[in-house]
């Protein structure tokens, strides 16, 4: 794979991301009912009802890591591709790069926590855990930046850039 | 930077580029087409399953949520609610519903929404469903053809919601008790439809509304009668009571039934108004208008009382008007049409009223269900309306009429049955005759006349016995107590029986007197009479206490009287139980004894007590005979081997079983004090079948234990007084030694089991 393929596809992993990040956040990712009560939980919607319940901690740890996180990802993709080939900021490019590797590890916790709950919160008439279509775009958005990160690799940060 | 040096690169580097980044650039771009092409497929999918939004007005909307109501039509989600709010007079609640594209439908003139809600009343369930998924709004569409976006909301669920071709029919009625919505209404018996509604009409008559399936509702037809079915019926017949339970859901409220009597009407359309009756008779009580003029109505209700002819029903009682002038009573009567032609002017009605009389009870029936009046129509053919009624006295319906050439028999008793004029009297379960008369004889005794049928005339000979039959016979025998009941019409009150007991003698004279014994037994105990002394003769009963050989009633004690100290009982027996009366012929008092070993003589608990009789070897017969007591006569007829035991001191007494190797083997039959009063004697029956366990060397011992297992462990208890309050004897014999063991035989009883016959 050249450099230049790799650029291309990181370019079109981050602008999918982009395009997916918003039904990923519009749209219902789960459906919970218990004990007759359905709700539709989208992601903000799933903060929100942590927040209401008094759970602050969890409700802002869940909206770090699926709402900012892949939006600071994406972004921060966007601004090593915009200054691909320049020869400004390159250590904190590096830095975030790794931070991005690092964080990368983490992304689909919230999809495997889903899945895990939609298997195992199926309690018939009682309870049950049921995965939206908002469910599949979240995962999508997180694929993406998590090849976005991967294929851009650190050393085209120092490669001068060759034609664009 | 040095690449873009034109100089040191060559221009097919510089071409090889260019479509390089071409083809990059398409391919990689891909990923984001793709998403933006799902995004916009979902959205546009999204978009187009909407349907029209439209407005519901309800009076309340309880558990009605935005964006998680479902509206379901037919089960399936055919869209969600969008928004609930309130008017602007704060009176109605306004619920925007955003349908489905499929089910745009829905949004036409006359669809129905209501507001599934779980209903749990005493005759349904309904909306189960909605307490696990919580409140639904649910639709019924009725075919319009208008596009409609605005509803109001029905309060409650509609009855049968899907049946869309039904036929209402009004039901017009005095009072509407126990109807309500959703009664069934039955037509012979099916369930056909549903009460809709009560309701007033214009003029504030109840007026009940029905729905009758649409495949039913040719069985509505203009001469249709509608009417109550009550909850449950209570039906009263000579000798049956039944209850009668339309149908389990009927249970609770009842129901309507209709149905018509004669020939088909024309069919009805929706709407049409019809009478509801109050029962089932007066339904069908629909011919014209009677008046009948009474003395006394009392026991007649209007609206219930039947009229019968022949004892069916074929009318009822509409009104009672009591008239000052007349001082009469005139009741309105309907006869059901089949039956109005015959009420013609010499018809007559009469009351039946329950009569208790010297000549038995008549109209019994109608001590359950009420006076009624008996129709009886008349040979003209004139028709009218207008009748004067008469009452039971005058008329008497079930005479007894005797039969041409038959027999007239006086019979006599120390103490007359209680038996009416018309009682039966049996020959071998036939009637043969009936009572006529009860009357005192010339020499002051009370007698009774029977008339005996020509038929039966030859049957009644010099030696025939009557006696009386109970209404109801108690047969008791060894274990079995049994209830015979004689026929229906002697439960009321019995009769008598005639019979020739042994060889039937010539037929008797005309003028023949016969007297009446109280049973059958006493009657066919013909022998000559014996005597039998008793020292206790508790609970004898002159006619009543029975002989028993075997269990069998065999003879009557006659006459009980009491001798210098002791009881002497006269008794007769049956013929062919002459051998009883064999010298040594032995009679014992058999009374009930329930004990914890057991309960003997259980049938005397019911049968009184009875003379168990044990025929003698003897060849001479005896008149007279001393009784033996009880306890001996249960052993005479044991064969065994009778051994005396003898201690210094035991507890053991009569009855106590004896045991060998845990297997009972014989009883202790009685216990006595030796002569020198120092030791106890025991006198014990070994059975016959275990003789030859007995042996001179035997060992017998007061056997206080008793064992029992519990799971893996041995359980002893000492002095089990409840298991055995007399006490047990348990015995040994080894295998060695010692001849036969003779009849009374002393043997030595131990207090404990010894040690060598441990097994």
């Amino acid at each position: 794979m050249t450099d230049q393929t790799r650029i291309s596809l990181t370019k079109g992993l981050v602008a999918a991301g982009l395009v997916l990040y918003i039904p990923a956040n519009v749209l219902p990712v789960m459906t919970i009912v218990i004990a007759g009560e359905v709700s539709d939980l989208t992601v903000l919607g799933g903060v929100e009802e942590f927040a209401q319940s008094g759970l602050m901690g969890a409700a802002g740890l869940i909206f770090l890591a699926s709402i900012v996180v892949p939006f600071l990802k994406l972004l921060c993709m966007c601004w090593l591709l915009m200054l691909h080939g320049s020869s400004r900021m390159r250590p904190q490019r590096m830095k975030a790069l790794r931070i991005l590797h690092q964080i990368g590890t983490w992304s689909m916790i919230d999809i495997f926590l889903l899945s895990v709950l939609a298997a195992v919160g199926q309690l018939g008439i009682m309870a049950s855990v049921v995965p939206q279509p908002g469910a599949v775009f979240f995962a999508a958005v997180l694929l993406c930046t998590l090849f976005a990160a991967e294929i851009y690799q650190p050393r085209m940060i120092w490669r001068p850039q060759t034609a664009l | 930077m040095k690449s873009k040096d034109p100089t040191e690169l060559p221009a097919e580097v510089e071409a090889e580029i260019i479509p390089a980044r071409r083809r990059g650039f398409s391919w990689a771009w891909l990923f984001p087409i793709l998403a933006l092409i799902a995004t916009t497929w979902l959205y546009w999918d999204n978009w187009k399953s909407r349907g029209p939004e439209i407005t519901i007005y309800f009076d309340t909307a309880p558990g009605i949520e935005p964006s998680k109501t479902v509206l379901s039509y037919l089960g399936v989600k055919a869209g969600v609610v969008e928004s609930v709010a309130l008017d602007e007079k704060l009176e109605k609640v306004v619920v925007t519903v955003r349908l489905k594209a499929f089910a745009a439908n829905l949004a036409r003139e006359n669809t129905d929404f209501w507001i599934d809600q779980p209903v749990i009343s005493l005759r349904d369930i309904s909306g189960l469903q909605s307490i696990i998924q919580g409140n639904s709004i649910q639709a019924r569409a009725r075919g319009g053809t208008n596009a409609e976006y605005h509803f109001q909301g029905l309060r409650e669920a509609p009855l049968a919601p899907l049946v869309t071709q039904t036929l209402l029919v009004k039901l017009r009625s005095r009072a509407i008790s126990f109807i309500g919505r959703g009664t069934p209404v039955f037509y012979r018996g099916i369930k056909v439809g549903l009460v809709r509604a009560k309701v007033f009409d214009e003029s504030g008559q109840p007026e009940v509304e029905i729905i009758v399936a649409a495949k039913f509702a040719s069985k509505v037809r203009s001469n249709s009668r509608f009417w109550f079915l009550p909850a449950t019926a209570v039906s009263v017949r000579p000798g049956a009571v039944s209850l009668n339970i339309p149908s389990i859901e009927g249970v609770l409220d009842g129901g309507i039934a209709f149905d018509q009597f004669g020939p088909d009407g024309n069919e009805v359309t929706s709407g049409a108004t019809f009478d509801l009756s109050p029962d089932e008779i007066a339904a069908r009580a629909d011919g014209p208008l009677m008046g009948i003029e009474f003395d006394d109505c009392a026991g007649l209700r209007a609206g219930e009382s039947q009229v019968t002819y022949l004892g069916k029903p074929v009318g009822l009682l509409e009104t009672l008007t009591a008239n000052p002038q007349t001082r009469r009573v005139e009741a309105c009567v309907r006869l059901e049409s089949a039956y109005a032609p015959l009420a013609t002017e010499d018809s007559s009605f009469t009351i039946i009223r329950p009569n208790f009389s010297k000549k038995g009870l008549q109209g019994l029936d109608t001590i359950v269900t009420g006076s009624r009046i008996e129709f009886e129509p008349g040979k003209s053919k004139v028709p009218a309306t207008q009748f004067v009624g008469h009452e039971v006295h005058q008329f008497d319906w079930n005479p007894f009429e005797e039969e041409a050439g038959s027999t007239r028999v006086v019979l006599w008793a120390g103490s007359l049955p209680q038996l009416t004029a018309g009682a039966p009297v049996y020959y071998h379960g036939m009637i043969a005759g009936r009572v006529i008369e009860s009357r005192i004889g010339q020499n002051g005794r009370p007698e009774m006349v029977v008339s005996i049928g020509a038929k039966f005339r030859e049957f009644l000979r010099v030696n025939s016995r009557f006696w009386r039959v109970p209404a109801a016979l108690v047969t008791v025998g060894p274990g079995v107590v049994g209830v015979e009941m004689q026929g229906l019409s002697a439960i009321w009150q019995g009769g008598i029986a005639f019979d020739a007991i042994g060889s039937p003698g010539p037929v008797a004279a005309e003028t023949a007197e016969y007297e009446v014994h109280v049973s059958e037994l006493a009657a066919s105990a013909i022998s000559e009479p014996i005597r039998i002394f008793f020292a206790d003769g508790q609970g004898l009963l002159a006619g009543k206490t029975e002989l028993k050989y075997l269990g069998i009633p065999i003879g009557i004690v006659e006459r009980v009287e009491s001798i210098s100290g002791k009881i002497e009982a006269t008794a007769r027996f049956q013929p062919g139980y002459e051998f009883l009366t064999r010298k040594g012929s032995e009679f014992a008092i058999v009374k009930p004894e329930v004990d914890l070993q057991g309960v003997k003589g259980i049938e005397t608990l019911v049968g009184g007590i009875y003379i168990a009789c044990s025929p003698g070897t003897g060849s001479e017969y005896a008149a007279s005979f001393d009784a033996v007591p009880a306890g001996k006569f249960a052993l005479m007829n044991d064969s065994g081997i009778e051994i005396v035991l003898e201690s210094p001191s035991t507890s053991v007494s009569a009855g106590a079983p004896i045991s060998y190797n845990h297997t009972d083997v014989g009883t202790v039959v009685s216990k006595t004090l030796s002569q020198d009063g120092k030791r106890i004697l025991l006198t014990a029956r070994i059975r016959e079948e275990y003789s030859s366990l007995l042996r001179s060397n035997s060992v017998f011992w007061a056997d206080n234990t008793i064992e029992g297992k519990v799971w893996i462990f041995k359980v002893k208890f000492d002095r089990p007084a409840l298991v055995a309050p007399n006490g047990r004897i348990a015995f040994y014999t080894p295998d060695k030694g010692g001849g036969p063991a003779a009849k009374g035989k002393v043997f030595s009883l131990l207090s404990k089991q010894p040690g060598n016959t441990l097994p």
